[in-house]
């Protein structure tokens, strides 16, 4: 018998019991095995009910977020020997409610998504259409959006999100960080529809700066300071439309 | 409840999803959130500082004799011992915000180091000026 290591893993099946309960499993511990390798192998050899999400194995697609002692990580790139021989707890991402067992419903966040509006948008309707035109752009320009690009969508940053928990109107780390991206865009003209959502009181300034989002984010996607930036954005919009007057 | 496509019938169910509780103690949970909270706590202190700055110049613009009997007060030993824990949380409140600001102002071609740093030059920069006064008056 080689080395083991323990996985405690939630579980639950609204259609069975609806009973939201842990479940212990002993696998055999291989020091290259990531977590979902682990997950991968209790569903194939011990339990083919375990549901969990995933799909590019190697952090790209964002789907195979949960809680691993207690911290949102992508379980595709965390590995057994960092917990070796400790047992490794596996919960479903924090802040979210669980459909079954390892995966969360994540329709809240999808809706904040498009309510930020994370594409482009021109005033000129018809350059949006129009693939013909070329728009160019410095590197200094990109510098000033590229960080917020590499957003996966893993949603770890609103498992860490206490904010979020506790007030689930939040926009939220990502969504925020994402039209901060489009904002800071050169190309991009749609700060002001933007606005709306961002600045709006379920916005940034619900934003408390406890800053757990960006300690998480496996893109170091730094969604914190990208709140706090659109912040500024905002007050200095305010104290301007105060002083001119206009809208 | 969250809605699926069922593959075979094609038609959308509903799911009845799991809420989790968040206990009112999840700020013991993980050692940043205790930090969080710290810091927002710490906020009342700095107000409470504020408060007493002004009792105080309130005082100086009442005469001298009015000063003296608040003076009194503030010299009184449970007093000192408030302004040193107010002194501490002050400071915690401080370097908190001197690292929140690096991340806020530290873009590129700036960086949060340069900016944290140079928020620690400004301060000790004013500090030093104002103990130079008070020693000079
Ligand atoms: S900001 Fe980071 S943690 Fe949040 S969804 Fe994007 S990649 Fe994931
Ligand atoms: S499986 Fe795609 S990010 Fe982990």
């Amino acid at each position: 018998m080689g080395e083991e290591i323990t996985l405690n893993i939630t579980r639950y099946n609204p259609d069975k019991d609806g009973k939201y309960t842990t479940q212990r499993y002993s696998i055999p511990y291989k020091n290259d095995w990531s977590i979902l390798d682990a997950l991968n192998y209790v569903k194939a050899e011990l339990d083919g009910s375990l549901t969990y999400r995933w799909s590019c194995r190697m952090a790209v697609c964002g789907s195979c977020g949960m809680m691993v002692n207690g911290t949102p990580r992508l379980t595709c790139s965390t590995y057994l020997n960092e917990f070796y021989p400790k047992e490794i707890t596996i919960e479903p991402l924090a802040n979210f409610p669980v459909i079954r067992d390892l995966v969360v419903d994540i329709n809240d966040f999808m809706a904040k998504l498009k309510s930020a509006k994370p594409w482009i948008i021109r005033k000129n309707k018809r350059d949006e259409d129009d693939t013909s035109k070329e728009y160019l752009q410095t590197t200094g320009q990109m510098d000033k959006y590229y960080q917020q690009t590499l957003c996966i969508n893993c949603t770890l940053c609103y498992a860490a999100c206490p904010v979020y928990g506790l007030h689930p109107d939040f926009l939220g780390p990502a969504v925020i960080a994402l039209g901060h991206r489009y904002n800071k865009d050169s190309r991009d003209e749609g700060k002001a529809d933007r606005r709306e959502v961002l600045a709006s009181e379920h916005g940034v300034w619900k934003c408390t700066v406890v800053g757990d989002c960006t300690e998480v984010c496996p893109k170091h996607v730094d969604p914190s300071a990208a709140i706090q930036r659109t912040k500024v954005d905002s007050a200095i919009n305010w104290f301007f439309s105060f002083l001119t007057g206009r809208k | 409840m969250a809605h699926s496509m069922n593959s075979i019938s094609g038609k959308t169910e509903a799911t009845k999803t799991y809420r989790r509780d968040i206990p009112n103690t999840w700020w013991l949970k993980k050692g940043s959130y205790f930090l969080f909270i710290l810091r927002e706590i710490s906020s009342v202190f700095v107000a409470l500082y504020a408060i007493f700055l002004l009792i105080q110049l309130c005082a100086l613009s009442g005469g001298q004799e009015r000063y003296e009997s608040t003076a009194a007060v503030f010299k009184s030993g449970w007093m000192i011992i408030l302004h040193v824990v107010i002194w501490v949380f002050v400071m915690y409140n401080m370097v908190t915000w001197f690292r929140i600001s690096g991340r806020i102002f530290g873009a590129k071609p700036l960086s949060p180091v340069l900016v944290t740093i140079s928020n620690y030059i400004i301060w000790l920069i004013v500090s030093i000026g104002i103990i130079f006064l008070l020693l000079k008056g």
